[in-house]
């Protein structure tokens, strides 16, 4: 007999291992509960049929968020809903924080976050699951080193900024986006 | 160090995974503790740090994701033709056996010669059994040099991390042999060595491929035959 369906599928321990941390990327990138249970498991579905190409498993994860990341740019490009801004109005980033920051609030900084096009959005939610190194993050959106340091310079002003309005103003103080 | 070197290299410092050497961290720390502006500015970086992060990567993950996504996973992979065939078998065993047949999905056509493959009955070929290991999304191609007559089994098996092919030829009692496929950009076999009565490594420079066969007894006995003349 075959022995291939004996033994628990490979696939199978990368959802163990991986599914949790996914779905916090997906939810953070999309905003949605509901979108990011659907692009985790469309995430592990395209995982099992490309498993041959993973080559190590200590590059898994950062391998499985690579998916994750295109099937979610895939969608939005499908939505539309892709920002056509560039973080311009954002200004430079200032040399220090203004004041102290207030408490952030989740869904205040989902709402920020919302507001990033997906270009900044990204990289510093990976920079803030602290699970990749700079590397990981050029590799997983493939741009260079220094374009992956000036997005995520300024986002962090971008959410500085952002998470030091009162929530109730947000969306409201920059207007032309989207 | 300028404070120029410093803006670059605060978003390196503090994190998880180590970014700068050690080297770097300590003429980082002498610059900040001599020059006010990029503490302040370092400073500011961390507080934005420590009041964004926890809470960005606090997001409450559904109880039943993981069932869920395991299932979908699972109803996939019931979607390949072998499986489906094995499912069909063991429904044709409990009808004949008088059994009740529930089937939750429509059932399959069952073709006797593809039965008889999948439960090794019918005899693999060099070139079935190449056509399995490529369905199951394997590279690397069954070893030459084997009578294919003997091949009892053709598995896809979790090898120091990595899924690869191994077929299983025996002979009686004169000799049984696994053959693992590995390939070359996979694993590295330089460090082993033969054992003439158990370990025997091919190299296929053509495919580049490592076969790393695993025998007990005489492994001349799974040899394909001279054709008849
Ligand atoms: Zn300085």
């Amino acid at each position: 007999m075959l022995g291939f369906g004996r033994s628990k599928p490979a696939i199978d321990s990368l959802v163990e291992a991986h599914y949790a941390a996914l779905y916090r990327y997906a939810y953070r990138l999309c905003g949605s509960s509901q979108d990011a249970e659907d692009l985790t498991q469309e995430t592990f579905c395209l995982a099992q049929k490309k498993l041959f190409q993973l080559r190590e498993d200590a590059r898994a994860k950062s391998w499985l968020f690579t998916i994750l990341r295109n099937a979610y740019l895939h969608r939005l490009r499908a939505s539309k809903q892709e920002k056509q801004v560039s973080l311009e109005a954002v200004g430079e980033l200032s040399e220090r924080g203004p004041e102290p920051l207030p408490a952030v609030d989740s869904a205040h900084l989902q709402k920020a976050l919302n507001e990033l096009p997906e270009a900044f959005r990204t990289p510093i939610v990976l920079f803030y699951f602290e699970d990749f190194s700079y590397k990981d993050i050029v590799e997983q959106m493939n741009v260079p080193l220094g374009t992956v340091m000036s997005r995520l310079a300024r986002a962090k002003a971008f959410l500085r900024q952002r998470l030091a309005e009162p929530a109730e103003l947000m969306g409201k103080t920059n207007q032309g986006e989207g | 160090m300028e404070c120029q070197d410093v803006k670059q290299l605060l978003a390196f410092a503090d994190r998880k995974c180590a970014e700068l050497d050690a080297p770097e961290l300590d003429s980082l720390k002498q610059h900040l503790e001599t020059c006010p502006t990029c503490a302040e500015a370092a400073q500011a970086e961390r507080a934005l740090d420590d009041a964004v992060g926890p809470v960005l990567r606090d997001v409450a993950v559904p109880a039943d994701l993981k069932a869920k996504v395991l299932k979908r996973l699972a109803a996939e992979r019931g979607a390949v033709p072998w499986k489906r065939v094995l499912a069909a078998a063991a429904a044709i065993l409990i009808a004949v056996t008088g059994g009740v047949v529930w089937l939750n999905s429509p059932a399959t056509a069952v073709s006797e010669d593809e039965l008889r493959q999948f439960v090794s009955m019918n005899q693999w070929t060099q070139e079935t059994a190449k056509q399995f290991l490529k369905d199951q999304g394997l590279v690397g191609l069954p070893p030459d040099n084997f009578e294919y007559g003997l091949l009892q089994h053709v598995d896809v098996i979790r090898f120091q991390g990595r899924l690869v092919g191994k077929l299983t030829f025996s002979r009686g009692d004169e000799c049984t042999a696994s053959v693992l496929i590995l390939p070359w950009k996979q694993f590295s076999t330089k460090h082993l060595t033969e054992n003439p009565t158990s370990l025997s490594i091919r190299h296929d420079d053509v495919n580049e491929v490592t076969y790393l066969i695993l025998f007990r007894g005489n492994l001349d006995a799974l040899r394909p035959k001279p054709p008849i003349t």
